[in-house]
C-alpha cells in the first residue's frame, strides 16, 4: 500500500491503469512500458514519461527514491503539462509551415533573376516610347526645314537605333546555354574547350560546371598561357565531378588558392559539394557538385 | 583622358545591353569592345583584351554575381576600372562592392548623361557611390524608414530562412527575429511573410543569392 496518496494521483491511477493505486514501483512500470486501459497513450517515454489522457490532457510523471529513516520510498509526482503540449504542438506547427514557406522562398528566388529582367523589360520599353516619340520629332523638323538631305543620316541613325530596341523586345534572346556559353568564352579567349562525359544541359549543376570551368579557363590564360582546356566529367549516384586540366605553363610549386578557387569552394561547400587542386603532375581543378542540386 | 579606353559590358538582358551599350557609344573616347552575359567570364575577357572600363550588373546570366566577379577582378587587375550598373536597390549590394574595392556604383535607370557622367568621373579616378539609396514603397511604408536591422532580416527571410535560421546568421536570438518579422509585416501592412518577401524582392530592396 502506498504510504502517502493524494487524490488527484489516485484518479490518474484508475483513468490510467484502470485500476486503483497499490504500489508506486508497479505503477511507473506500468506508466514506462505504456500499457494502459481506457485509451491513454503514452506519447514520450524516457526518465519523465508523458501520457496523453482519454480526455486529451497530458501528464508528465516523473520518480524519486527518498530516504526515510533508512528506508528508500519511492515518491511519483503527475505534472498537468496539457497546455505545454498545446502549445508545443502548435510551434511545430508553425514550424512546420516556415519550413514549408522557406521552401517557396528558395523557389521564388530561382525565379527572381527573371522577374528582374522583366522588370527592367518594361523600363526599357518606356524608353523606347520615347525615343521613337523623339525620333518622330525630329523627322518631322528635317522634312519641314526645306534642308532634308543634310539630317537624312543621323535621322537614320535615329530610326535605326529605335529599330534595333524594338527587336530586342520583340526577339528576345534565349538564356544561354552553360555549356556553349563556357565553350564560346574558352574560343574567344584562344583556347578549345575538350569535353569528355556529359555535360548537363541546363539546370543548377549546368551553371556550377559553368562556373567552375570559368574560373579554370580564367587561370589557364592567367597563369599558364594554355590553348587547350580539358573537363574530365564523371558521375557517382550522389555526385557530378569535374577535372579541369589544361595544356599551358604548368606551376613550379602549390598554387596559393586566391579569390577565385575561394569563392568557388564557398559556394560549392555551402551545398555539401567540394573543391580541390593538385599541382602534380599537372595543375588540376577538381569540383564535385551534389545531384540534388540539378536543375 | 585621351587614350582610348576599351569598355566591356556585363548585361544578360538585351534591351538594357542595347541601352548601356549606346551610350558608351556616345562617351568619348570610350570604346565598347565586348558585351557579355555572365559575370563568371568577365575575368578572363578583362585579362586577354585590355579592359579599361568595365560596366557590371548585379544579377547576371547563370545567376553569376556580379558584385563577386567584379571585387575579384578589382583584387586581380587594379587598374581596370569597375562600375557596378543595377536596378537593385539593396544597400547591401553598395557595402558589398564599397568593401570590396569596386570603383563607382549606379543605377540602369539613371539618365543617359548621368550614366556617362558617371563613367568620365569613375575614369578620372574618382569613386562615385550614391549619396542616398532611392525610396520606394513597401506596402504602407517607405524603404527609407526601415532600418538596417531590419533590412538584413528581410533579406534573410526573402532567402526562404527559418527564424532559428536567421537568428544563427544575424547572431540574434530567434525571439528578436520573430519580433522584427513581426514589426515589419506591422510596418508594411501585408498579411503574412511570404507576402512581405515577395513583395521585398520584387521591388529590388533585397537581393537574395546575388
Amino acid at each position: 500500500m502506498p504510504l502517502l496518496i493524494n487524490r488527484v494521483m489516485y484518479n490518474l491511477s484508475l483513468v490510467i491503469d484502470g485500476r486503483s493505486l497499490q504500489n508506486a514501483e508497479d505503477f511507473w512500470h506500468t506508466l514506462a512500458e505504456g500499457r494502459f486501459q481506457n485509451g491513454a497513450e503514452l506519447v514520450s517515454h524516457g526518465e519523465q514519461p508523458v501520457i496523453r489522457l482519454p480526455d486529451g490532457g497530458f501528464r508528465t510523471f516523473s520518480r524519486r527514491e527518498l530516504d526515510v529513516d533508512g528506508r528508500v520510498v519511492v515518491q511519483l509526482l503527475a505534472a498537468d503539462t496539457t497546455d505545454l503540449h498545446r502549445l508545443a504542438g502548435r510551434l511545430r506547427e508553425n514550424n512546420d509551415a516556415l519550413r514549408k514557406l522557406g521552401a517557396r522562398l528558395v523557389s521564388y528566388n530561382e525565379q527572381m533573376g527573371e522577374l528582374t529582367k522583366r522588370e527592367e523589360l518594361l523600363s526599357a520599353k518606356i524608353r523606347i516610347h520615347d525615343d521613337v516619340g523623339r525620333t518622330l520629332v525630329r523627322t518631322r523638323y528635317a522634312l519641314t526645314q526645306g534642308h532634308p538631305e543634310e539630317q537624312v543620316g543621323p535621322v537614320l541613325e535615329a530610326w535605326q537605333s529605335v529599330v534595333d530596341m524594338l527587336r530586342c523586345t520583340i526577339e528576345p534572346k534565349p538564356a544561354p546555354s552553360p555549356l556553349r556559353y563556357l565553350r564560346e568564352t574558352a574560343q574567344a579567349v584562344g583556347v578549345a574547350l575538350v569535353i569528355n562525359g556529359d555535360f548537363p544541359p541546363a539546370g543548377r549543376t549546368a551553371e556550377l560546371l559553368t562556373a567552375a570551368g570559368s574560373e579554370a579557363l580564367t587561370n589557364a590564360v592567367r597563369h599558364g598561357k594554355a590553348t587547350v582546356l580539358t573537363a574530365d566529367l564523371s558521375e557517382t549516384p550522389c555526385f557530378l565531378t569535374a577535372r579541369f586540366t589544361n595544356n599551358g605553363i604548368q606551376p613550379e610549386r602549390a598554387i596559393t588558392e586566391g579569390g577565385g578557387i575561394g569563392g568557388l569552394r564557398s559556394k560549392l561547400e555551402r551545398i555539401g559539394g567540394s573543391v580541390s587542386t593538385e599541382t602534380r603532375p599537372v595543375f588540376c581543378l577538381t569540383v564535385s557538385i551534389p545531384k540534388q542540386e540539378a536543375g | 583622358m585621351n587614350e582610348e579606353v576599351r569598355v566591356m559590358l556585363v548585361e544578360d538582358d538585351p534591351m538594357a545591353a542595347r541601352h548601356l551599350s549606346a551610350i558608351v557609344e556616345q562617351g568619348e573616347n570610350l570604346r565598347l569592345v565586348r558585351v557579355i552575359e555572365s559575370a563568371l567570364s568577365a575575368e578572363v575577357f578583362c585579362l586577354k583584351e585590355r579592359i579599361g572600363l568595365v560596366l557590371m550588373d548585379v544579377c547576371t546570366a547563370m545567376n553569376a554575381s556580379g558584385i563577386d566577379a567584379a571585387v575579384k577582378i578589382k583584387k586581380a587587375m587594379p587598374g581596370v576600372r569597375l562600375i557596378i550598373m543595377t536596378s537593385q536597390l539593396d544597400a547591401e549590394l553598395i557595402d558589398r562592392a564599397r568593401a570590396g574595392g569596386v570603383d563607382s556604383f549606379g543605377y540602369k535607370f539613371m539618365a543617359d548623361d548621368e550614366i556617362l557622367e558617371l563613367m568620365g568621373r569613375t575614369l578620372r579616378g574618382e569613386s562615385v557611390y550614391p549619396d542616398s539609396l532611392p525610396v520606394v514603397k513597401l506596402g504602407s511604408v517607405l524603404s527609407s524608414e526601415i532600418d538596417r536591422q531590419h533590412m538584413n532580416v528581410l533579406r534573410e527571410l526573402a532567402d526562404g530562412l527559418t527564424d532559428d535560421e536567421i537568428a544563427e546568421k544575424l547572431h540574434l536570438s530567434v525571439n528578436t527575429i520573430k519580433k522584427y518579422v513581426s514589426q515589419l509585416l506591422m510596418l508594411t501592412e501585408f498579411r503574412n511573410r511570404t507576402e512581405l518577401a515577395v513583395n521585398a524582392g520584387k521591388l529590388g530592396l533585397v537581393t537574395p543569392g546575388y
